[in-house]
């Protein structure tokens, strides 16, 4: 079925130009396979969430107007990877370490929590008995999951990439 | 009683998976876990919401229940399949096993069904059998993906099978 074009549908396909310029335009710097992998972790955990709580029977939510999935969904989706391979990059590029790593989770769920404010206000999320507060709860778990893999992957590859060297 | 009993079997087999599994590195094991999320989860919407084709009863217990089956066992399911398949040289083997390990997964969805966990309507199961067709697939092609991006970065084929 063909709906028309809202502001949820132009919120998701501005912030995606937005973040795909950046991604192709940042110089590497993390590894192809764990980039890959992290983008996959900023994708899976979101969607463990949207399907676990906003689907009927526990339904805390709808995104992008409709209960139903549609193509905005597709597009809200796509926005979640090149935010992990962010977070993960500047986490490898500020080399971000000990105390600043809680502060780090801290700065990118508030982030991520007025992000989702935005969102909302431009329909993407529409909440029948969830809130914000949870967001932020849900953004410094899943944020900090994602740091966890990401730095056990990146020990995993350059302990593989050292015995690779060895004669 | 069906979350007691999915979350028994989703420990041992979590257990028995770690304690066993040889085939695959761990970022073969994580591209095909989260790709077997990302593709199952939003089927599950699109079968119960647009489709109305499934439905979980409104019993917290059985909701958290099936969580426990989509978001753990069943990636699980899948990831093991891979490694089990990646293992078998011979094509027609891997053929006879991929074709049974998507009759099992069917047998799974049929099982949630008896136990009350998810309601599946008649309509559902052709669409349901593509669907665990389409994620074991994607999974396994995720593994191989991302082991063509570990040899790209240059991990040698050595790092990808540990010793049995």
């Amino acid at each position: 079925m063909l709906r028309s074009i809202g502001p949820n549908d132009w919120f998701n396909v501005i912030v995606l130009v937005i973040e795909y310029v950046l991604f192709f335009f940042l110089p590497p710097r993390i590894p192809k396979s764990v980039a890959a992998l992290v983008m996959l972790i900023g994708l899976a955990l979101p969607l463990v969430w949207d399907h676990s709580l906003g689907t009927p029977p526990i339904d805390l939510y709808d995104t992008n107007v409709y209960p139903e999935l549609t193509f905005a969904d597709v597009l809200t989706w796509a926005m979640y990877p090149p935010l992990a391979y962010f977070f993960a990059y500047l986490y490898d590029k500020l080399r971000i370490r000990g105390l600043a790593i809680p502060a780090y989770l801290l700065v990118w769920a508030v982030a991520g929590t007025a992000f989702e404010a935005a969102a909302a206000s431009f329909g993407v999320f529409d909440y029948k008995g969830w809130s914000l507060r949870y967001s932020f709860l849900v953004y410094l778990a899943v944020l900090s999951v994602t740091a966890y893999l990401f730095v056990r992957l990146m020990a995993s590859f350059h302990r593989a990439r050292k015995a690779s060297f060895r004669p | 009683m069906q979350l007691v009993i999915m979350s028994a079997v989703a420990f041992l087999t979590t257990f028995a998976y770690f304690a066993t599994e040889r085939r695959l590195h761990h970022f073969e094991i994580l591209a095909a876990w989260l790709t077997a999320i990302i593709i199952n989860s939003p089927a599950y919407s699109f079968f119960a919401v647009n489709h109305h084709w499934v439905s979980v009863p409104r019993i917290g217990e059985i909701a958290a229940a099936r969580l426990i089956y989509t978001q753990w066992l069943f990636p699980l399911y899948v990831t093991w399949t891979v490694g089990r398949m990646t293992a078998l040289r011979r094509p027609l083997a891997k053929l006879a096993f991929f074709l049974a390990a998507d009759a099992a997964m069917i047998g799974l969805g049929w099982g949630l069904h008896l136990s009350g966990i998810v309601q599946f309507k008649p309509a559902a199961w052709p669409y349901y059998a593509i669907l665990k067709t389409i994620v074991l697939l994607s999974s396994a092609g995720a593994a191989l993906g991302i082991r063509y991006l570990m040899r790209k970065d240059g991990i040698p084929d050595a790092a990808f099978h540990r010793p049995e």
